[in-house]
């Protein structure tokens, strides 16, 4: 009972976030931390759950950034649509590239999604006719859903789009629950403790391989289209190292494996930059030092620390 | 005739490249055999050689070829202090810490190099002339002679230590079987710190070379450092032999695809080739073969 | 109808035959088991009938099917679920999730219930939950239910794995030296649950090195020799044949 009260309080306090959090920028950064979530949460369900590291997720949060892109400036397709047509292409592309690299064994599976991300990487630049190249796409124009009465809904500031994405962490955020504790995601903890012992007892570790490599990559591809629609403007460089690096820092430092370890990860994460505006160039310097502390002293993340501390305080 | 010429050229010019790229991966290899560490810095250390020869020749105003071994002697120096810091501590909990610390030293590196270093690329003033040499119809400078020539040098001296010197076949032992290797005393806290040492140091010496021809810049190892894996990876993981190979071959290949058919896809070449082994030959081309 | 049978089952190491025109066949609900020095091909069998290895020449047929080509998962599905040499279970989850992953192939909700079903999800879950009780009970770890698997004594893992072996309602059931490591007391322990086994019209197939533990079991015995079936019998016979003694010359035989 105690822990539905604290979810009512903490859905409540986070709804009401924009309305305090006045000053236009921050009310940036929390869409920004929104978008991580969902990228995050994502991603750990190949890192985390599967127990896989990947190196290629950026691939699927550009595809399902351009993919949106695409699909409402030049095909035309209303902003919904295309929204849910990008996730389904990200997922697409995750069966695609997942298919044969699955059976790989751990470093190599990362180097391999590393490759197939640099691959699609080099596509975006290159094949101009498609996605502008390296200048990107601008005028991403925000959805704009009619209403009755002539008056309209545009999601074109900070705290619609909040909103917006909130609605799709949280929906995602549901989904994933009921995922982890049910079959399937006693499957996934099977095939990542011991596959052999799963493929023993009857499960097809190969199909619950790709079945959480699409499901990731779809939360990805979510991510990437929200991001789109958001910042307006997309270029390749989402499908660099920063878009590697810091979704991985945020789910292993958040806490991997959980689903409150990501969320706090990638708002910690999110919000830390922003603090450290004042350090300037030095704030990425600090987060890699931050990635190297936290793999060397906090194996378990941020939240397996927190639920180390609230477990020695139940015990007293 | 003037289309042997060209690809004389095109060969001449990956054979060079290819310098660069098995100095990467000889180094990246020898941590893959010895340590079972993938080192995702190794571009950093490359960018970190370039660096510290670019700051003794223009600002200690040392020789340049004396600023390269002692850029060399220096990230053999950092690689150490690194093993010791960021990867001793992590080698019993398997390959993702690792993996996930290196990252960390490469965004580490990287960003601490946009400030000390500034976003202007710049290139390493060499004593050789920028004028290019003619033989036989094949244009060369002479620093992409040097490149070569240092390069093999630098193999050679690399093949002696592994073959003939203590500390070399410590490193074999390590290599092949690392809990036998301890039972007949070899110390391996030793052979770890060296042979980590010297794979930054390869690098180092490579970005070194490269720092007269291209521009200097701290992102610069960000896309060597992937190619220098799939060179690893072709030449099998760990298989010293392989990686030259497969740098060479890597070198002469992209410089070929990017001669006769586009310049723009040439890194997508490594990228698929890697993929390519990795789903059909994991161990290489050449095969696991342990530190040769 | 005999419940497995093995026909001319061949596999090849690079050059070292691990296993030879093996042919024998199983009677449902016996005990069958598999003795042999070390290097005759044991465990290549198990890995061989659980589809982990392909063989190059032979059949298996299960229940009169043919078994040889399937994947692993489908073989364990299909009801033959094996025991490991050295032990192998799901270390950090507890004994309980060990278990009830066990019950996979007996339930069916996938994905798309598990976000969309509740009624199916939830029936599973009821499933597994009895399963696991039952399983825990009858293997005696029902008071370390939410132990991590990995902090678990010796033989209460390897009770762990049986566990977790049974929860797939098998028809045939492969123990891989079940009794490796375990005193007295505990290959008694063990002998006891087996004969239960056999009472729930279970098939069991045994390998082990424990002569005294089989001859208490075994209905028949297999010997193998450098991958040849050297003589399948009753056990008291097993013990008399001069060829058995022969290869067992200078091996250890444990009379535990």
């Amino acid at each position: 009972m105690r822990s539905r009260l604290h979810l009512i309080a903490f859905l409540l306090i986070v709804f009401a976030l924009p309305l305090l959090i006045r000053n236009p920028y921050g009310q940036h950064i929390l869409v920004m931390s929104g978008i991580f979530v969902l990228f995050s949460v994502g991603l750990n369900i190949i890192v985390g759950f599967l127990g896989q590291l990947s190196l290629g997720h950026s691939a699927y949060f550009g595809i399902g950034a351009y993919a949106y892109a695409i699909l409402l400036l030049n095909v035309g397709i209303p902003w919904f649509l295309s929204l849910c047509l990008a996730v389904m292409i990200s997922g697409l592309f995750g069966f695609l590239i997942g298919y044969p690299s699955l059976r790989l064994k751990g470093p190599y599976f990362a180097i391999v999604s590393l490759a197939f991300a640099m691959i699609i990487r080099l596509i975006a630049v290159n094949w101009q006719s498609l996605t502008n190249g390296p200048m990107g796409i601008t005028g991403i124009k925000p959805p704009n859903i009619p209403l009755i009465g002539g008056r309209s809904l545009c999601f074109d500031s900070a705290l619609s789009n909040y909103y917006l994405i909130l609605c799709f962490v949280i929906l995602g955020i549901f989904v994933l629950h009921r995922i982890r504790h049910s079959r399937a995601g006693d499957t996934f903890d099977a095939c990542r403790e011991n596959e052999e012992l799963a493929q023993s007892v009857g499960i097809n570790t190969s199909r619950a391989k790709i079945v959480a490599l699409i499901i990731s990559t779809m939360f990805i591809g979510a991510s990437g289209g929200l991001y789109a629609q958001y910042v307006t403007y997309i270029s390749p460089e989402i499908f660099g190292w920063y878009y590697i690096a810091t979704p991985l820092i945020m789910v292993i430092i958040g806490g991997a494996g959980t689903i409150a370890g990501p969320i706090i990860g990638a708002v910690i994460f999110t919000f830390l930059p922003e603090f450290l505006r004042a350090l300037a160039e030095y704030r990425l310097v600090i987060f890699g030092l931050i990635m190297i502390v936290g793999v060397l002293f906090m194996p378990e993340g941020m939240y397996g620390i927190w639920q180390k501390i609230s477990k020695v305080k139940a015990e007293k | 005739m003037d289309f042997v010429v060209q690809i004389a050229q095109q060969l001449t010019n990956g054979l060079v490249i290819g310098v660069i790229y098995t100095l990467m991966a000889v180094g990246l290899t020898i941590a893959f055999g010895i340590m079972n560490v993938g080192n995702f810095a190794q571009g950093e250390f490359y960018m970190l050689g370039a660096v510290a020869t670019f700051f003794l020749v223009a600002t200690l105003e040392l020789n340049y070829f004396l600023s390269l071994l002692l850029s060399g002697l220096i990230i053999f120096a950092l690689g150490a202090v690194v093993e010791f810091l960021a990867i001793k501590p992590l080698q019993s909990r398997g390959f993702m810490p690792l993996i996930l610390s290196t990252l960390g030293l490469s965004i580490f590196f990287q960003h601490m190099a946009l400030i000390l270093w500034g976003p202007i690329p710049r290139s390493i003033p060499s004593p050789l002339s920028r004028k290019p040499i003619c033989l036989f119809d094949i244009y060369i400078t002479p620093q992409r002679m040097l490149i070569f020539v240092a390069g093999i040098l630098i193999i050679l001296a690399l093949y002696l230590l592994i073959k003939k010197t203590k500390i070399g076949i410590a490193m074999r032992a390590v290599a092949k079987d690392s809990n036998t290797a301890s039972l007949m005393g070899i110390n391996i806290r030793r052979v770890h710190l060296f042979s980590f040492g010297l794979s930054c140091s390869l690098a180092a010496l490579g970005g070194g070379l490269i720092g007269p021809l291209h521009t200097i810049s701290p992102m610069m190892g960000e896309v060597p450092v992937i190619k220098a894996f799939s060179v690893v990876i072709m030449g099998g993981m760990g298989n010293v032999q392989g990686a030259i190979a497969a740098g060479f071959i890597l070198g002469v290949v992209e410089s070929m695809a990017a001669g006769f058919i586009s310049t723009s896809y040439k890194d997508a070449i490594a990228f698929g080739i890697m993929i390519v082994v990795l789903l059909f030959r994991p161990e290489g081309i050449f095969g696991k073969q342990g530190l040769k | 109808m005999s419940i497995l049978r093995v026909e001319n089952l061949t596999k090849n190491f690079g050059g070292v035959l691990a296993l030879s025109d093996l042919t024998f066949e199983v009677e449902p609900g016996k005990v069958f088991g598999i003795i042999g020095p070390n290097g005759s091909g044991k465990t290549t069998f198990f890995n061989l009938t659980t589809g982990f290895l392909r063989p190059d020449r032979g059949r298996i047929l299960f229940d009169g099917k043919d078994m040889t080509r399937l994947p692993s998962h489908r073989i364990a599905s299909s009801g033959i679920v094996r025991t490991y040499q050295s032990t192998s279970l799901f270390d950090k989850l507890s004994v309980a999730d060990n278990v009830r992953i066990g019950t996979h192939s007996r339930t069916c909700s996938g994905v798309f219930d598990a976000i969309f079903s509740r009624r199916k999800t939830r029936l599973d879950r009821e499933y597994a939950g009895k399963r696991v009780a039952e399983l825990l009970a009858f293997t005696g770890l029902a008071h370390e239910e939410g132990e991590r698997a990995e902090s678990l004594s010796y033989g209460d893992q390897r009770r762990l794995e049986i566990a977790i072996a049974l929860a797939t309602d098998p028809k045939l059931l492969l123990l891989d030296e079940p009794a490796a490591g375990m005193n007295q007391a505990e290959s008694e322990a063990l002998a006891d649950l087996v004969r239960e086994l056999r009472s729930k019209d279970i098939t069991v197939l045994i390998v082990e090195h424990n002569m005294k533990l089989m001859m208490k079991l075994c209905d028949r015995i297999l010997v193998l020799d450098h991958g040849i079936r050297l003589v399948e019998d009753v056990p008291e016979n097993i013990i008399k044949n001069p060829e058995v003694i022969k290869v067992y010359f200078g091996e250890e035989l444990e009379f535990a």
